[in-house]
């Protein structure tokens, strides 16, 4: 059976620097995959790859065996790839509400003329698209946060508003940004429970992430980074000892409170 | 042939003008990223100047010429203070607007001061006719363009000569180095507007004998600098001023071959092509694309 | 409760305006400030909630007011409300065949290329001479008749305009209210993450820019019928840049702020003509003036102090954010 995501070969460089290099990647159905590294180890680079915000150099990138380097990021997320960024990047002039709403758009298949004409199928679908949000912002813990506006909600709750507007349109695969980033250790535990949820519904899930502890407790498996290069791959307790893992982190990295 | 060469010494004297307007505007672009909007006015405002300190106070030439330095210089100044320093950190839409009504205001008040009527100015260059064999020239062209020649030589000696054109650079390239490094960048910045409306006055007091001045004049000119910008790159120097003699070029020759009546339409489209096929015109840098 | 209230009283009023103000004068006010109406909704779904900066919606109305001149008037004699349709489709069509490749460009790339636009247009307009009449225009537009009733008189003229505005605004409100509205915003507030949520931003963009454009168009036939008689120089920047501030004016990113901006923009230059040649002065130093001291324009001002700062409001706060 074909894996979710392939990434074959992929390289992607800035001038001469590599920020990924030759990576083969592979991350199978209801998994969730941590992908971990130094500063500067190219995780964000990946998952800008992965979503077509950046334009790949060489290699490729497949999507249940499907060819999706080249497309524009809203054909990716049409196809299911979901994605929250590390400094939330919410619509500030929406609401919380209206903000999960818009992660619908590419589902709704709304069309102009019933709309501008307020037919009943129009005002149906708006309805549908309301419930499936209000649904998500449930399963982030938001719903009573629906109506609040998008700029007046602290940082967290941000990123929460992000993974509820990357759920709705139902991803095969959710790409998160250090979720944890700025959290503390109420939030995290809620945030681990979340993705064991998500893993629950068959979703599969690569995040990058600092919290060592949070991927020891959540991911199945784990990726290292370095230098745009797998450095190491495999169950948390394995790659915990790898030296490679050792040399790259205690080498060269400070290690931070959360270790 | 010799009809070609007249065209060409033509196109190249109206593109001299339209670079003037061009590199002003360039110049504020650089400084601050502000896309002025009422760049055209200051060439209305120094031709309408001209016309009342020569012609209406009947000064002498080169007082007169200092007492029209002097005023523009003085509504480049005020020009920055009660419309770019309110608004200078408003989203693009907000300056937009701001700067284009101002336009409005200066044409307005021009409008006021010196009436609708076309003013002629007449005792800056001399109306006469040059013959070289069979090739006849208007002598104005011929001095507009060794004018503007002259006016660059002065603008590169003042900015790769000069401590102030040192610093103006500086700011330009870099604002906040350049104010880390000691630099007043208030001053440079204010200094930068100055001479962005002394650059389209000077374009205003070669036109004005073409012309006539008028308070519709720096619209139609304000254009043609845009399209210059764009052609030879937004945010380039020497681009502006290159791309102001192409513009004039091919105005020139699109009326004597294509159409009197279109040949601003046709500069129109070629900046628009240039927008969507080459965003960086000829000499400018990569447009950044990164959100 | 206050609310509803104030929109009867508002709708009496404005229905029974022409009674209340008779006379020629005042109602031609309102029709043109109708007409603007339409223009400023139009050019709020391209600035106000998608944030692109277009400053050739004169070009749109210039396209529809022509297509309505030329066909009506003696050279073709058409049937005014199928020209009609045919100017305002022709208006949306261009806004789509303009807005494809340029609306990739931002910011004052793409304000540049709408200023190249609109002059483009309007010199087509000053030049075709055989089909545009040049610089003298088209008179003898026929007056709108439904049926064998001629809408041949101010008041008649007001109420059409004040039903179609009324009809455009509702299009507009349940368009923002949509689908379609929450990706137009979303596009303002973030393109990046619009696009990353399955939002195709490109064709949004285009999307917008054609409603605007399409309304311009339908403003600009009214507008042929409502004077008769067209020329040039109406359909240039100025009027761009006039269309643009009633925006900024009203408060952009608000529907309400385009109808309020657009009897602004009308009303106010003309109470302004009593200072002569330079009532233009005046007006550009009141549009300053709202920009840098009240940036959230008239009804965002009046909207946020009813709603409170944080209120959940659809499309508070628009571009006039750093």
């Amino acid at each position: 059976m074909t894996p979710l995501l392939e990434t074959r070969r992929l390289t992607k460089r800035f001038g001469g620097l590599a920020a990924v290099a030759d990576l083969d990647l592979t991350v199978e159905r209801g998994e969730v995959r941590a992908l971990i590294g130094p500063n500067g180890a190219g995780k964000s680079t990946l998952l800008n790859l992965l979503c077509g915000v950046t334009p790949s150099t060489s290699g490729e990138i497949l999507l249940e065996g499907r060819r999706i380097d080249g497309l524009r990021p809203s054909a990716v997320a049409r196809l299911g790839v979901g994605r929250t960024f590390q400094v939330p990047r919410l619509f500030p002039d929406l609401t919380v509400l209206q903000n999960v709403m818009v992660g619908y758009h590419c589902r709704a298949r709304a069309r102009l003329l019933p709309t501008l004409a307020g037919l009943p199928g129009a005002r149906a679908l708006e309805r549908r698209i309301e419930a499936r949000a209000r649904e998500a912002l449930e399963v982030v813990g938001l719903a009573g946060e629906a109506h609040r506006s998008a700029r007046s909600v602290p940082f967290v709750q941000q990123r929460l508003v992000e993974i509820a507007r990357a759920l709705v349109h139902e991803p095969a695969l959710l790409l998160l940004d250090e979720p944890a980033a700025g959290m503390n250790a109420v939030e995290t535990g809620r945030l681990e429970a979340l993705l064991a949820s998500l893993r629950a519904r068959g979703l599969a899930v690569l995040f990058i992430e600092h919290h060592i502890r949070m991927v020891m407790n959540v991911a199945d498996r784990v990726t290292v980074l370095d230098f745009g290069r797998k450095i190491a791959e495999g169950r948390p307790a394995e790659v915990r000892g790898h030296p490679a893992v050792l040399e790259a982190y205690l080498g060269r990295w400070t290690p931070d409170a959360h270790m | 042939m010799d009809q070609l060469v007249q065209l060409l010494v033509n196109g190249v004297s109206m593109g001299c003008i339209y670079g003037l307007v061009a590199l002003g505007f360039i110049l504020i672009f650089n400084a601050t990223g502000v896309v002025n909007f009422a760049q055209g006015e200051f060439v209305m405002l120094g031709a309408f100047v001209a016309v009342t300190a020569l012609t209406q106070w009947g000064l002498p030439l080169l007082p007169g010429l200092a007492a029209v330095a002097l005023a523009v210089a003085a509504a480049g100044w005020l020009f920055q203070r009660l419309a770019y320093q309110p608004i200078r950190d408003k989203p693009l839409l907000a300056i937009i607007i701001c700067t284009a009504m101002v336009g409005a205001f200066m044409r307005s008040g021009a409008l006021l001061v010196w009436g609708p009527y076309p003013l002629p100015l007449s005792s800056v260059l001399p109306d006469r006719l040059l013959v070289l064999g069979r090739v006849v020239l208007p002598l104005q062209n011929l001095v507009i363009v060794v004018l503007t020649g002259v006016l660059l030589l002065g603008l590169w000696g003042f900015f790769f000569r000069t401590a102030w054109g040192l610093r103006l650079r500086a700011t330009a390239q870099d604002f906040d180095t350049a104010r880390l490094m000691g630099i007043h960048v208030g001053r440079a910045v204010t200094a930068t507007w100055v001479l962005g409306a002394l650059l389209g006055a000077a374009a205003g007091l070669l036109l004005a004998p073409l012309w006539n001045a008028s308070p519709e004049m720096g619209g139609a000119v304000a254009l043609k600098a845009f399209a210059a910008c764009i052609i030879g790159g937004f945010g380039s120097v020497p681009g502006a001023v290159l791309g102001g003699v192409l513009v004039g070029l091919v105005e020139i020759l699109a009326a004597a071959y294509l159409s009197s009546a279109y040949k601003d339409a046709i500069t129109f489209l070629i900046m628009i092509a240039f927008l969507v096929f080459l965003p960086r015109g000829l000499f400018g840098e990569r447009v950044a694309e990164k959100a | 409760m206050r609310t509803r209230w104030a929109a009867w009283l508002l709708a009496a009023g404005l229905l029974l305006y022409p009674v209340l103000a008779p006379g020629g004068y005042p109602l031609r006010i309102a029709n043109v400030v109708l007409v603007y109406a339409i223009l400023a909704m139009g050019l709020n779904f391209t600035v106000g909630w998608t944030g692109q900066v277009s400053l050739g919606h004169a070009g749109f109305w210039g396209i529809g007011a022509y297509t309505t001149a030329i066909l009506t008037t003696k050279l073709a004699a058409w049937p005014a409300w199928p020209v009609m349709v045919l100017g305002t489709a022709l208006a949306g069509v261009t806004g789509l065949l303009l807005g494809l490749p340029t609306l990739k460009i931002k910011g004052h790339y793409l304000a540049l290329a709408t200023i190249g636009f609109g002059e483009v247009v309007q010199l087509v307009f000053n030049n075709w001479r055989g089909v545009t009449g040049g610089a003298d225009g088209i008179a003898g537009i026929p007056p709108l008749a439904i049926g064998r009733f001629a809408l041949d008189s101010e008041p008649r003229m007001y109420y059409l305009l004040l039903g179609v505005t009324a009809l455009l605004a509702a299009a507009a409100v349940r368009l923002r209210d949509s689908t379609f509205g929450r990706a137009f915003m979303a596009v303002r507030d973030n393109e990046l993450a619009a696009d990353v949520v399955g939002v195709p931003t490109t064709t949004v963009k285009t999307l917008a820019f054609a409603l605007g454009a399409v309304y311009a168009g339908l403003a600009g036939a009214l507008y042929a019928h409502l004077l008769r008689y067209i020329s040039p120089d109406v359909f240039g920047f100025e009027q761009s840049l006039l269309m643009l501030s009633m925006l900024v004016v009203g408060g952009l990113g608000h529907l309400s702020g385009a109808l309020v901006g657009a009897a602004v923009g009308v009303v106010l230059p003309e109470a302004l003509r009593l200072f002569g040649v330079y009532y233009m002065a005046v007006y550009a130093v009141i549009v300053v003036a709202v920009i840098v001291f009240m940036p959230l324009g008239i009804a965002g001002t009046l909207l946020r102090a009813w709603a409170g700062a944080d209120g959940p409001r659809p499309g508070l706060a628009p571009l006039l954010r750093r």
